[in-house]
């Protein structure tokens, strides 16, 4: 089907006008200023690794920080009036380093990687990695002990030098967190974060030697030297195989100076390179989507970690995600739960809820029992929805996530082939298949809900591109919610209008498979004779806005045109091109 | 006026939000800081972007000061939680009141009849699962108490087990309102119950859930006259000839057999039969003497997830010999251990006791091995001064309420229950 397919009236209906007059007066009214805006893209966010001095390491708190996230900030957000207001009316505000394409630059935060060049399956299952993992061949140098977290662990040093936390799967669940924290670490390396060196790795306990000095905290509370003992305390709480050796999760430690986790609300002020406060970052705002697939619940604030780096001469800090023991089916020291997902760790809501309505209704997650195969947990599709997704402790940034954050997100996430995600899965080593089969079916799954609930909420065209056929430049693009099979493509039509200086110069529909809008040439744009002023000016600029229709002619079908999505397009009058300056979405 | 100026504060926060034509707020407000810049090669560090642009600073303020105590509030709290995690308080002081591995320490109990307190336990002192208690509490008016016990005692064969336990209190201003189901509450006096007494019991238990015991006790009683200033005096109403027990040295000896089966803990479904009987009678004097027996029977009925329901009847009774009495104090009484809840304890007395319950329990919050429950229920119960002809369905009391109980692996740590009655709300809460 091509531009023959297309309905396309030129010129503008006495409506239309009328319909524009009206909502520019009323502009005027509410704004003051009525004039047409050429559509400007963004500043280019400025770099953030430039040299700075190494700021001091900061603390965590488990206990302050849900606090701080559960209550203080809830009853401080409840009395920000701007912020209610800004609710109520459904105009949220934006994450702040969105570029010209609705999307987010490379920085120490996030480098673009499966979504915008989809990486090959080695690449996918290696993620982080630049290695094998610690050196099994010598002994292993016990040179710390973790002390915080749900599960024991130590820091080994092998015969390289080379320093790792080592974590285990809890007693009785074979594989159940080492294989959910490197799957997860691959997927999300895939997604664009930095995460830590993951390695799947096996031990015996006399492989280990305890160094001298090294310190713990004991479960009195004091701090005091560790002893062979403790060692061996540590390693009976841990799921050992039939043949003694220990299957475990060597962490290879990150590159720079940890200098403490970063926060989902706020800027580190020591940090001047970090000036977008993170709660406006989208890469942590759609990070909601994006954990939520993944069953990853425990996104505080202490799973994350600055590291302060010297590259190419500079010296900055690159943040890190940390700790995904609890993702997919795993809750680091035990099964995850079917509440993970459906309430927050100390949920005011959901109390109240049952409180008032005496417990008598049993939402369906409630219902489930954990059981089934030890080493997944419990990870599971049915009851999984992307949109009304908790996690352990609120997070900021997440709460502030728009449909368009959102729809970022959801992006990253159906940009996983099936294969891909076997890669991951396979990284995670599980002896069991059946094990890695169910990881992967539920990946898969709870991937195509997050895409069909995230691409529903806002316009899904994407990856605009520009062409000739038959001799007329055109506007291409994918239609995201067809392409992963969400939508019917004979049951889509896409209407639109393009505009030159605000006002509408030609509209029309697509119907079937088109996903190609005809650009108006220079006699349409500029008029019959072209004036010598209209060439004084390089470019002129249009704006295509698109609505997408699903099966406006049957039952079920889209009420309305849904959401617009302008694409903002240059003319270069001397080369007769079009360039395409970028892109806002209706939210 | 105010209306117009909030509503354009509110539309220009909507409508004028910095964003460009193009990006989606790519240009908040900014603000310098480069406090931590080097300097020498220092490059040009970009601004940083605030989180909110002046004009929602100052929309936000009012709410902001509203909520300023609020938050300064939980900023003390939220940094005193950190400061206490920070240097392992919780551990360390759990650390200080117990030693041997937790096996011997202090804890703090409270409960409104009783006040609050330290206990001081050891376990397994004397075989596995036997424990000692030192508790002494304190409460409102001097409400003192105090007792030491042994618990489960293994004597030789696993199956056998001594408890022993002894206990002081002084209870000064617990009320009385007559006898009978008709008493009223401007029938209110007061009096105060100093005791002390000591009992022991002899365990078998043949099975799990089972015990089968039977054992003997002492009590001296003082009653004399109480605290309330809001009531006459008991002895100001009453005297010998209307009232028995309403005076000081009465020791009581009592010897009593029974035996408990429950298996409601930790299941889903269950049951609890409890019957015991006894007989007391006065040392010295010999003016008090009484049968005294009681039924209690539990059914828990799982509904469903985690929801059921709990119905118990208690039933009381004392019967004095031929010729003696039954001291008031020893009478039974409507609100003893949440018997028709919505009632001051002792508001009725009798010989003997009906009281039923049924309660819908179901869980509003777990995490890990703790768990905080609700349940609402109804009482209803009537004390009686002979069988059969005293039972009359118009002395029926009732009670209606719920309460919370957070639990910590099926233990029970704090209890609060609300319970209303004809007669007013009654709150009763326990930390143990």
């Amino acid at each position: 089907m091509g531009l023959m397919d297309m309905t396309i009236t030129s010129r503008i209906p006495g409506r239309m006008v009328i319909r524009a007059l009206t909502t520019a007066v009323l502009l005027v009214l509410l704004t003051g200023c009525g004039e047409y805006h050429r559509y400007m893209p963004p500043e280019p966010m400025p770099q953030d690794n430039f040299d700075i001095s190494e700021p001091a390491e900061k603390e965590y708190e488990v206990y302050a920080d849900l606090l701080e996230q559960q209550l203080v900030r809830q009853a401080r957000e409840m009395f920000d009036l701007s912020r209610q207001a800004r609710n109520v009316s459904g105009n949220r505000k934006q994450a702040y380093n969105v570029n010209a394409f609705d999307g987010v630059d490379d920085s120490s935060w996030f480098t673009n990687r499966n979504e915008k060049t989809r990486m090959s399956l080695e690449e996918t299952g290696r993620g982080p990695d630049t290695g094998a993992g610690p050196d099994r061949d010598g002994k292993w140098t016990v040179v710390r002990a973790k002390t915080q977290g749900v599960t024991p662990g130590f820091t080994i040093r092998d015969r390289e030098g080379t320093n790792y936390l080592i974590k285990f799967d809890p007693v009785g669940y074979p594989e159940l967190a080492t294989g959910a924290e490197v799957v997860s670490t691959k997927l999300l390396h895939a997604a664009g974060y930095f995460v830590p060196e993951n390695y799947v790795t096996w031990f015996r306990p006399g492989d280990l030697v305890l160094d001298e000095g090294v310190k713990m905290i004991d479960e009195k509370g004091r701090k005091r030297l560790m002893t062979e003992s403790d060692l061996d305390g540590l390693l009976s709480r841990v799921e050992s195989m039939p043949d003694g050796r220990i299957r475990a999760l060597a962490s290879r430690y990150l590159p720079g100076s940890p200098v403490g986790p970063f926060k989902y609300t706020s800027v580190r002020n020591d940090d001047p390179n970090d000036i977008i406060p993170h709660k406006h970052r989208r890469e942590l705002r759609g990070l909601r989507v994006i954990a939520a697939w993944l069953n990853h619940v425990d996104t505080k604030s202490g799973n994350s970690l600055d590291s302060y780096v010297s590259e190419g001469g500079r010296s900055f800090i690159r943040h890190y995600l940390i700790d995904f023991g609890t993702t997919l089916g795993s809750a680091a020291h035990s099964p995850q739960t079917p509440k993970a997902g459906h309430e927050n760790q100390i949920d005011l809501h959901a109390i109240l809820w049952k409180i008032f309505t005496l417990g008598l209704y049993v939402p369906g997650w409630e219902r489930e029992k954990v059981g089934g195969n030890r080493s997944v947990g419990y990870f599971e599709s049915t009851f999984f929805d992307p949109g009304s997704f908790k996690f352990s402790v609120p997070n900021a940034a997440f709460e502030s996530c728009t449909d368009l954050d959102g729809f970022w997100g959801a992006r990253i996430v159906m940009s996983f082939t099936d294969e891909q995600l076997e890669a991951a899965v396979a990284a995670g080593k599980y002896s069991d298949s059946e094990a890695a089969g169910h990881i992967l079916r539920v990946l898969k799954e709870r991937r195509d809900k997050t895409g069909r609930y995230w691409f529903s909420r806002v316009n899904p065209l994407d990856r605009f591109r520009l062409a000739i056929e038959a001799g007329r430049q055109i506007l291409g693009f994918d239609d995201l919610a067809v392409e992963y099979g969400f939508e019917d493509l004979a049951g889509t039509d896409y209407i639109f209008d393009i505009r030159a200086d605000g006002v509408v110069i030609c509209q029309g529909e697509t119907t079937g498979s088109a996903n190609r809008i005809p650009l108006p040439d220079a006699v349409e744009l500029y008029g019959d004779p072209i004036t010598d002023d209209q060439t004084d000016g390089t470019t002129r600029q249009i704006e295509v806005r698109i609505y997408t229709v699903r099966n406006r002619h049957g039952a079920g079908g889209t009420s309305g045109r849904g959401e617009w999505i302008k694409v903002y397009i240059d003319h270069e009058r001397e080369s007769g091109y079009y360039r395409i300056a970028g892109l806002v979405r209706e939210d | 006026m105010y209306y117009a100026i909030i509503t354009g504060l509110i539309v220009i926060t909507l409508f004028c939000q910095p964003v460009s034509a193009g990006g989606q707020g790519s240009d908040a407000n900014t603000e310098s800081d480069r406090s931590s810049v080097q300097d020498g090669e220092t490059p040009e560090y970009p601004e940083k972007k605030t989180d909110r642009s002046k004009i929602e600073w100052l929309l936000a303020s009012p709410g902001m000061l509203l909520e300023l105590p609020v938050d300064l509030t939980l900023r003390g709290v939220k940094a005193t939680v950190g400061w206490a995690e920070k240097n392992s308080l919780c551990l360390r002081v759990n650390d200080f009141l117990t030693f041997d591995d937790g096996r011997m320490g202090l804890r703090v109990r409270y409960s409104a009849r009783e006040g609050g307190g330290p206990v001081f336990f050891a376990r397994d002192i004397m075989g596995t699962g036997s424990k000692f208690t030192l508790k002494t509490t304190a409460g409102l008016e001097w409400r003192q108490n105090y007792s030491i016990s042994l618990k489960r005692l293994t004597l030789g064969a696993e199956d056998i087990f001594v408890n022993f336990s002894a206990s002081y209190f002084n209870y000064p201003d617990e009320y009385f309102f007559g006898t009978g189901p008709g008493t009223t509450e401007s029938d209110e006096t007061s009096y105060r119950n100093e005791s002390v007494f000591a009992l022991g019991d002899l365990v078998y238990t043949p099975a799990d859930n089972l015990d089968i015991f039977a054992g003997a006790c002492i009590e001296r009683f003082n009653i004399t006259d109480g605290t309330d200033d809001d009531c006459p005096a008991t002895s100001d109403v009453y005297d010998e000839t209307n009232i028995n027990g309403l005076e000081s040295g009465v020791v009581l000896m009592s010897w009593s057999t029974g035996f408990l089966y429950d298996t409601t803990r930790k299941r889903p479904n269950g049951s609890m039969v409890g019957i015991s009987f006894g007989a007391t009678v006065e040392r010295g004097d010999n003016r008090y003497g009484f049968w005294a027996g009681e039924i209690e029977l539990r059914q828990k009925i799982h509904l469903f997830y985690g929801r059921y329901l709990m119905l118990k009847v208690l039933s009381r009774g004392t019967e004095p010999f031929s010729g003696k009495e039954v001291p008031f104090y020893k009478l039974s009484e409507i609100s003893e251990r949440e018997t028709v809840r919505g009632y001051v304890r002792g508001r009725f007395r009798d010989r003997y006791l009906f009281c039923s319950s049924l309660e819908y329990h179901f869980p509003i919050w777990s995490h890990g091995p703790s768990g905080l429950e609700t349940f609402v229920f109804a009482d209803a119960g009537q004390v009686a001064h002979s069988l059969p002809e005293d039972i009359r369905s118009e002395d029926v009391v009732f009670g209606f309420g719920g309460g919370m109980v957070f639990s910590v692996y099926d233990v029970e740590v704090i209890r609060i229950v609300a319970g209303v009655s004809d007669e007013g709300l009654r709150m009763y809460l326990i930390w143990d």
